[in-house]
């Protein structure tokens, strides 16, 4: 019991320390300035911050995928897995050999409805996988991909928070069919669309934006500096992530019924527990399942 | 090559991108890098290569250079003021603006060529087996993935014209249901064919690996050295810092490390590392040591170029300069290979 708590504690401080610090390495152009301003250590390194941001989210995302490995991977899972990834990561080859409008990219799709259907732990799998093996086959490895996995892995990690939302919906409208769930993970998709533009923008705002007297001043309130971001957001990135929104709302209204009836399908035949019969002889050396 | 001399190449690579603000030292390694992109053994089975290099660059620095003076009306030399209260865009459109968003540019295309080389010069198996043994599981996925691809592409192929047999149109985006769907039924029921396959071969992923409280505080306490160093240095701005980050790091690469140990392998055919792998790279890592150690005969300060708020032409190490061609060690060895 005891160390059942403990070991419960020890997990969540871990997620919450990596989600922490990746929320820190995004956020750090908006008090990064004004901490070198109130210290009067004005020298910023242009170049070196993106790299701090890099290898921060790479260990958050390793340490989160080598937690959630050791908890709740199986065959079946790793199977599964595997070849959700190879189908999500065929849709970004054709993203990249067919572009569509803006930054619209078939395959947050995807990763919204299996972790709608699987949890959290495997959507942000998912998630982070997806953009790896793309990127693996569409030669896009660089800095910028520990930040695209993590984003992504938590664009799957927080779909199931949808399902508290969906369940409120379906108790006041009294209807328990597919058309709220359809049109409530649309909504989320149309917002992780921009979200994750606005977050991977971060990464390189500072070093696109010039020095920091340039995009921060002495005195500003984080207020102000956001409002900074805002509008730099608008009119750089807006209308190619609506692109990205539009999309995910598109996907998910027409594809979204069919495929949250299959994946829940097959989760309930991938959830099977092997029950071993009392036999007369010694079965462990027969007990291959895991 | 041994990939982890290409590993090494590329860090030297970054880190001296991230060292320099100089366009002209920037533009050395960038020409650098266009020599290495020429040699570059290209695997066209396992990679796409999504851009051209050279057009790419120009589109990128003409690109960041734009942007750069549309946005940011800092500097001394003014070309044109552009009218108004469009937020962002109206003010000063400067030389020095330009300068560095072009340097921006140079830098960007520094890295985006950097890591083009390293994915086109190693194929997707070598970087899926650099994977550490702690994460096969996770390798593991990416292996079946990537297997799997051809598969799909081919399922999608004889599914299509299945369905046009039976007088399917695609017209409408609806019409990519009856692709789509039975598409993932059958990658889905082939999963299941495969993890009863990987079962039945006696495969067990993970009960030598539970994750341990032992594990998760080592982790923890990593996490926490590497923050603790990152708060420091942003708020001493002090190098040392940087070196306590670091250590956070290797306490987390070691414990990773550590763990892989106890994880068996088979390897059918282990990566040699050879004399030119150790020639290649003191080669880089020496000519990268011009870039961060203080010698008589080098001048570090120049560097650091800023064009703000007056442009004036950047100053021009010859040593550093010439040493940077040092970074093109990898296509020597592998020209003299390929003959």
């Amino acid at each position: 019991m005891y160390k059942t708590i403990l070991n419960t504690i020890s997990k969540w401080a871990l997620y919450t320390l990596c989600t922490g610090l990746g929320i820190f390495a995004f956020m750090q152009p908006f008090f990064t300035p004004g901490i070198k301003q109130s210290l009067g250590y004005s020298q910023i390194r242009t170049n070196e911050m993106p790299w701090m941001v890099t290898v921060a989210l790479s260990l958050c995302v390793f340490v989160i995928v080598y937690e959630i490995q050791t908890q709740a991977v199986n065959t079946r899972i790793i199977a599964l897995m595997g070849m959700l990834v190879a189908i999500n990561a065929s849709l970004r080859f054709l993203e990249v050999a067919i572009p569509g409008p803006g930054g619209f990219s078939p395959i947050f799709f995807l990763i919204i409805m299996v972790g709608y259907v699987f949890g959290g732990h495997f959507g942000f799998l998912m998630g982070a996988l997806t953009l790896i093996v793309s990127s693996l086959i569409t030669g896009g490895v660089g800095p910028w991909l520990p930040g695209q996995m993590f984003t992504a892995g938590w664009v799957g990690m927080s779909t199931p928070l949808m399902k508290v939302f969906i369940n409120g919906l379906q108790k006041i409208f009294n209807k328990s069919n597919g058309t709220i769930e359809v049109i409530s993970l649309a909504i989320f998709g149309a917002f992780w669309g921009l979200f994750y533009g606005a977050i991977m923008n971060l990464w390189a705002w500072p070093f696109i934006a010039g020095p920091s007297d340039q995009y921060w001043s002495p005195g500003i309130s984080a207020n102000d500096t956001l409002a900074r971001y805002a509008t730099y957001y608008m009119i750089t990135s807006f209308a190619w992530d609506l692109g990205r929104s539009l999309g995910n709302v598109i996907f998910i209204s027409i594809f979204g019924a069919p495929v949250l009836r299959t994946l829940r399908r097959f989760k309930d035949r991938f959830s099977f527990t092997h029950l071993v019969e009392e036999l007369p002889f010694n079965t462990d050396q027969f007990n291959l399942l895991d | 090559m041994n990939s982890f001399t290409w590993i090494i190449w590329l860090i030297t690579i970054l880190a001296a991108l991230s060292a320099t603000r100089n366009p002209l030292h920037i533009l050395i390694i960038l020409l650098t890098l266009g020599v290495m992109s020429r040699l570059a053994k290209k695997d066209q089975k396992d990679t796409l290569v999504p851009f051209s290099i050279f057009p790419f660059f120009l589109i990128l620095v003409f690109t960041a250079s734009a942007f750069n003076a549309l946005t940011s009306h800092f500097g001394s030399t003014i070309f044109f003021t552009i009218p108004g209260e469009i937020p962002l865009i109206s003010g000063s459109v400067t030389l020095e603006a330009v300068i560095y968003g072009a340097t921006n540019g140079f830098v960007l295309s520094g890295i985006f060529f950097s890591f083009t080389i390293f994915n086109q010069s190693l194929s997707v198996k070598t970087i899926i087996r650099m994977i550490p043994k702690a994460f096969y599981p996770l390798a593991l996925i990416i292996s079946i993935a990537i297997n799997f691809l051809p598969a799909i592409k081919r399922r999608l192929e004889e599914i299509r014209q299945a369905q046009a047999i039976r007088g399917h149109q695609l017209h409408h985006i609806k019409d990519y249901i009856s692709l789509f769907m039975p598409l993932l039924i059958d990658s889905l029921e082939r999963s299941m064919l495969l993890a009863e396959a990987m079962t039945a071969r006696g495969f067990i992923p993970h009960s030598q690996q539970q994750s341990s409280l032992k594990s998760r505080l080592i982790i923890f306490s990593g996490l926490l050295v590497f923050v603790s160093g990152w708060l420091i240095q942003l708020i001493n701005g002090n190098n040392y810092a940087l070196g306590i980050s670091l250590a956070g790091v290797a306490i987390i690469i070691f414990w990773f490390w550590w763990i892989s140990k106890n994880i068996p392998q088979s390897v059918y055919k282990r990566e040699e590392w050879h004399v030119q792998d150790w020639v290649v790279s003191g080669i880089v890592l020496s000519a990268l040591c011009l870039y961060f150690v203080p010698l008589p005969f080098t001048n570090l300060e120049i560097l650091s170029y800023d064009p703000y708020p007056t442009a004036l032409l950047p100053d021009f190490d010859a040593i550093i300069g010439c040493a940077s061609f040092c970074f093109l060690a990898p296509a020597f060895y592998q020209k003299r290979t390929s003959r």
